[in-house]
């Protein structure tokens, strides 16, 4: 099963000290991912797909697959809500 | 036409600034200022050209930064010269400013940043007082150059709260004041000599909820700096996608290069020399 993704037009970003830094050009709000959200974030550009995505994490964050998941899928519903993918 | 240096910019005007001080240059300017509409021949949607409406002014820009038509209200429009339209200007010759007062203290430039009505301007008036030389009041404009970021000095004068300008000047009264976000007192001295200076050190001035005694200083972490840098960034609601990316990568060196402080501000004027007292110590002066 696929989820594709896509990082909004309207968002620049920047990877800095390892983590990324959003912005929203609509609403010109910056946002601040942590490691694990950074990491995300670019498994989610490079593969387009949310489940390719989960697993690809899942292969380098040794933690219960499930408390991944719902942490990365909560991320995913705040990048979502303020536009930042559809 | 009266000559101005601002923010590391000739600056020419076809109308005297009030309250500003002129400084004659020679050669040409590096940007015109001319209180009239634009040309006819500025088409709006022509894209060699920016559009900004102002409160009872607009300006249009050609898009090197090179020549500003100010129309409206002349005292509206002075005002705005002095705020977006120069933080504009600067910007689209790819100079980065902050919203911040900066004042040199121990041969550095170290940079007040916050909101309207922050404290931007008393605490640098207070600097002024005291025998610190101050290079802006509002707009701090950063020249990056060799790895470094030189701060630029602005017009020579403060905007003041009368509750501020009688605190520190004694009597707001005497002072003439002008409308910008609030009513304000102009108050302008003779500026000192003044020259570019590298940043050491930026504050990004907050409110406490709660009632504090003292001001309180605590270091950003990097990542928190750069957010904090990127909120001060002067006019960037005008800015362009192009512009703000450009802010980002600009902004993140200054965030790798200096520290970055909160210091949240008691309300009370009287611990004024005690802010003062923390931003000497924490910026190593």
């Amino acid at each position: 099963m696929t989820e594709p993704i896509e990082i909004s037009d309207k968002v620049v970003y920047k990877t800095f000290e390892d983590e990324i830094i959003l912005l929203h050009l609509d609403s010109g709000i910056y946002y601040g991912l942590d490691a694990v959200g950074s990491r995300f974030w670019s498994l989610l550009e490079q593969e387009r797909d949310v489940d390719a995505a989960l697993a690809l994490m899942a292969d380098e964050f040794d933690v219960d697959r499930h408390t991944l998941e719902r942490d990365c899928r909560e991320l995913l519903g705040q990048l979502r809500e303020k536009g930042l993918v559809r | 036409m009266p000559d101005y240096a601002l923010h590391g910019l000739r600056v020419r005007t076809s109308a005297s600034l009030p309250g500003v001080a002129e400084e004659p240059f020679s050669g040409d300017p590096d940007c015109v200022i001319h209180f009239a509409p634009p040309p006819p021949a500025l088409a709006t949607g022509d894209d060699r050209w920016f559009r900004i409406r102002l409160d009872e002014a607009e300006a249009t820009f050609d898009r090197e930064g090179k020549e500003v038509w100010l129309r409206g209200d002349f005292a509206a429009a002075t005002t705005h010269l002095l705020g977006q339209v120069i933080g504009f200007v600067l910007r689209l010759r790819g100079t980065v400013s902050l919203h911040a007062a900066c004042v040199a203290l121990g041969g550095r430039a170290v940079a007040i940043a916050g909101p309207s009505s922050a404290g931007k301007s008393t605490l640098a008036a207070a600097f002024a007082v005291r025998g610190d030389v101050v290079l802006s009041d509002n707009i701090t404009a950063l020249r990056e150059e060799g790895g470094t970021f030189l701060a630029l000095p602005g017009p020579y004068r403060f905007l003041l709260g009368d509750d501020a300008a009688t605190a520190i000047f004694g009597d707001a009264a005497r002072f003439p004041s002008i409308i910008t976000t609030a009513e304000k007192r102009v108050i302008a001295p003779p500026p000192p000599p003044r020259s570019p200076l590298p940043l050491g050190a930026v504050f990004i001035l907050d409110r406490s909820a709660e009632p504090l005694s003292e001001p309180v200083v605590a270091q950003f972490d990097r990542k928190e700096a750069l957010i904090a840098l990127l909120h001060n960034s002067y006019g960037s609601v005008f800015f362009t996608p192009a512009m703000r990316a450009a802010d980002l990568e600009l902004l993140a060196r200054v965030a790798l290069s200096v520290p970055v402080f909160d210091l949240l501000l008691p309300k009370d004027l009287a611990a004024l020399p005690r802010a003062m007292e923390a931003i000497s110590l924490y910026s190593g002066s």
